[in-house]
């Protein structure tokens, strides 16, 4: 078995293992590793946005018992830089990701993404010690996703300076009583 | 390339008659399915060469709970906790035993209790046939 987190973008959506490799949060709805092409246009004033990123876990393969108790938390400590913020919720269900490509991305709220569990809070207050849970289970899952989707958005503010930002690490964490 | 985010320890069960079971040894067959009222022996082995890393006896009346907690990082793979728990009424008091074994530096720890301010003891969800309650 091989639980993957996955990167859900376009109408279908198409889902992209991003277990193993990073993923841009840019102003586009697509996945990339490096892409700028789309980068979020820092705003003369007020906030711009990051086209939201939705993910969930996936199982690969066959297996005979069952996943629960699903977590999502970060490090703690944001270090994308002054003016570049993180936010995050669940939602029950998947919307593509809208706004003005190279620009930004609309806003992440319940108005706009119907399914979302409540007003996205920030991905820095979710950590190891405290995390986001993830409501759902799978049991003798085959080759499918499982539990609700944690969907995230990169904010940045007039005060930001231009520039890419270092990376964050994303960490799930689940129960299993498949061998 | 994808991340491995399969245990490299699995459990092994012994009934009270004698019947050794491991994880492998019927398809379709998990520790979801083990009868509980006969089992004596619950056993983390590695899935490799069969050594056992942790043991634990059961009596009668001792229910058993095991779970591999998983945390995937993205960019920096898996880490694999095995916990076995069992606990036990006496005289009316439920008393617990807890012990978690991390696959990547074969550390074990112990604990009297499920401490719910410990990552990996907090918030465990009881499947149906575990009924860990007072």
């Amino acid at each position: 078995m091989a639980v993957q987190i996955r990167r859900l973008t376009g109408a279908g959506p198409t889902g992209t293992d991003i277990t193993s490799i990073n993923t841009r949060l840019n102003a586009e709805d697509a996945h990339t590793t490096a892409g700028a092409s789309n980068s979020i246009l820092k705003p003369s004033s007020g906030t711009n946005y990051s086209y939201w990123c939705v993910t969930r876990l996936f199982f690969n393969g066959a297996g005979t018992g069952t996943i629960n108790n699903i977590e999502w938390f970060t490090d703690g400590a944001n270090g994308l830089g002054t003016g570049r913020g993180l936010v995050v919720n669940t939602a029950t269900g998947y919307v593509q990701a809208t706004g003005t490509a190279g620009e930004t991305g609309t806003e992440l709220t319940v108005g706009n993404y119907a399914t979302l569990a409540g007003a996205p809070a920030d991905a820095f207050s979710e950590t190891t010690g405290s995390p986001l849970a993830v409501s759902g289970s799978v049991t003798d899952p085959s080759t499918e996703y499982f539990g609700d989707y944690v969907v995230m958005q990169a904010t940045v503010a007039d005060t930001a300076s231009a520039g890419a930002s270092s990376a964050e690490t994303i960490s799930w964490r689940y129960d299993t009583t498949i061998a | 390339m994808s991340v491995n985010t399969k245990p490299q320890y699995a459990w092994r069960a012994t009934y009270d008659d004698g019947t050794v079971i491991s994880w492998n040894s019927v398809v379709g067959f998990s520790y979801n399915d083990l009868n509980r009222a006969k089992l004596r022996v619950f056993e983390i082995v590695s899935k490799e060469s069969g050594e056992t890393a942790l043991k634990v006896e059961l009596e009668k009346g001792d229910r058993l709970i095991w779970r591999n907690m998983t945390t995937i990082a993205t960019g920096k793979g898996a880490e694999i906790v095995q916990m076995v728990g069992k606990q036990r009424t006496i005289e009316g008091k439920n008393v617990q035993w807890v012990a978690l074994f991390f696959e990547k530096d074969k550390k074990v720890e112990f604990f009297d209790r499920f401490d719910e301010k410990h990552t990996f003891l907090r918030g465990v969800k009881l499947l149906p046939f575990e009924e860990w309650v007072e």
